[in-house]
Order: C-alpha cells, then structure tokens, then sequence
C-alpha cells in the first residue's frame, strides 16, 4: 500500500486522469474527498463492496433443499415481459 | 443473441455439467461472459445460463466449476419492477445497443427459511442481449436493498 500525507486542499493523481482532492478534514476524523474520474471508473465506498462481495458468496451456498421461490413469486400479478 | 436455455428444451455444441441438472447441451447463446469476475466470487467469468422452469428465475452455473451456481432473478420478469436506473456508463461496458438491450438479474441468496430468501438490488448484473457480455454493476441509489427480501418486495409490489 502507498501512503501518502495529505493536508486539505490537496490533491492525489492516479494514472494522469484520476484527481483526489481533500476536501475536509473534520474534527472527527471524517475526511471529505472529491473525486474526478473518467466515468469508466467506478467508484465505491469499500464497505459498500464488501457487503456486496459478502451476498455474493452467501449466494454461492446452495441450501440442501432449495425453497419454493415460485409460490412467493407467484402471487405477483403476471408481467408482460414475462417471457419463457 | 443472449437467451436462458430451458432444461428441457436444450441443444447445442458445449457440454456443460451443472449442479441440479446434470450435463447440459448448450449454445453460445446460452452462456454470458463477464466483463469483470462477481466480487467475492473468484475468477470465473463464464456462466451459462439456464431455467428449469419458465419464469423470473435462472441458474447461473459456471462453465469451469460446477460447484458454483448461482440463483438468480429477473425482477421485471417477475412483475417487481424495482426503480433501478441503469446509466449509459454501464450500457456501454456491456456492449448494450440501448436499454431495450439488456436484461437485468439479481442474485438470490437462497435460505431454507424461504422468508430469508432475499435478492441484491442493488448491485444487479446487467446482460446486453447482443453481446452477451455481463457486469454486476453497484448502484448509486441507496433506497435500493442489498438485502431484498422477496416475501417483503412482493408484498409491496402487490400492494402496488
């Protein structure tokens, strides 16, 4: 990991195109960041990502017996982009 | 162009063993590749697709590991019609021709307690039908659930 001390008002470069201004620093320790990016990066909070990343491997354990979905989806009124 | 195969219905070149449904004979159409692995998931990236019933939901069955299979929703399919805008930024990273080309899908964390099933909408996988290219996209809408319930989404949605 590269670490780097930042006052506010200072900027990060990542790759010639990324820009990261620190915005604030609060009294509690809060960091306000401004990003500029090319909208092909995606950015996330990490803990955002990580509770993603953590559904998707709840997903991946497949109960023994797999539950009924289609009666809970069932009373759903039909769709018309329901399709086979 | 990117269609589910129906387990009953299926017939193509590439044998794919699947978790619940034995060996597989697919299309290409069958099978998305992911412009990026599913976070957490490892490095798979090719998934082919299928329905053992017709309907909203799909197997997501990874063509290298048959132990990874997903279930997974399609929410317009299924009549939730959740608010989930997909920018263009996302169109194009999956070769999508417009939003009349893509499908969306949510993964579905399955419980045995069929009330804790629940589906991410909040970072939905987005197909584009031509290309079938697919990305697991993390919205920016905070209103969406990483959690949905689907017991409590068709209540609402029912509701109206």
């Amino acid at each position: 990991m590269l670490i780097l001390a930042r006052k506010a008002g200072e900027t990060l470069v990542i790759d010639g195109d990324i820009v990261i201004t620190v915005l604030e620093v609060g009294r509690s320790g809060q960091v306000r960041l401004g990003i500029d990016a090319p909208r092909k990066h995606r950015i996330l909070r990490g803990e955002l990502l990580d509770e993603v990343s953590a559904e998707n491997r709840g997903a991946a354990v497949l109960p023994a017996i797999i539950p009924d979905l289609d009666g809970i989806l069932s009373r759903l009124p039909p769709s018309p982009r329901d399709k086979a | 162009m990117f269609s589910p195969a129906l387990v009953t219905q299926t017939s193509g070149p590439r044998r794919i063993e699947t978790f619940n449904s034995g060996v597989l004979q697919v299309t290409a159409d069958n099978i998305v590749e992911l412009v990026e692995p599913l976070p957490g998931l490892g490095p798979d990236r090719e998934f082919l697709v299928y329905r053992t019933q017709p309907g909203a939901l799909s197997w997501w069955q990874s063509t290298t590991r048959k132990e990874l299979a997903l279930c997974c929703l399609e929410p317009f399919v299924a009549g939730l019609d959740p608010d989930i805008v997909i920018e263009p930024a996302h169109a194009e990273a999956v070769g999508a021709n417009g939003p009349e080309d893509i499908a969306v899908f949510t993964i579905v964390v399955l419980e045995q307690d069929a009330s804790q099933t629940r589906t991410n909408l909040r970072a939905p996988i987005l197909v584009g039908l031509s290309s079938r290219k697919a990305l697991q996209v993390v919205l920016d809408d905070s209103r969406l659930p990483v959690k949905g319930y689907l017991a409590e989404l068709v209540a609402r949605a029912v509701k109206g």
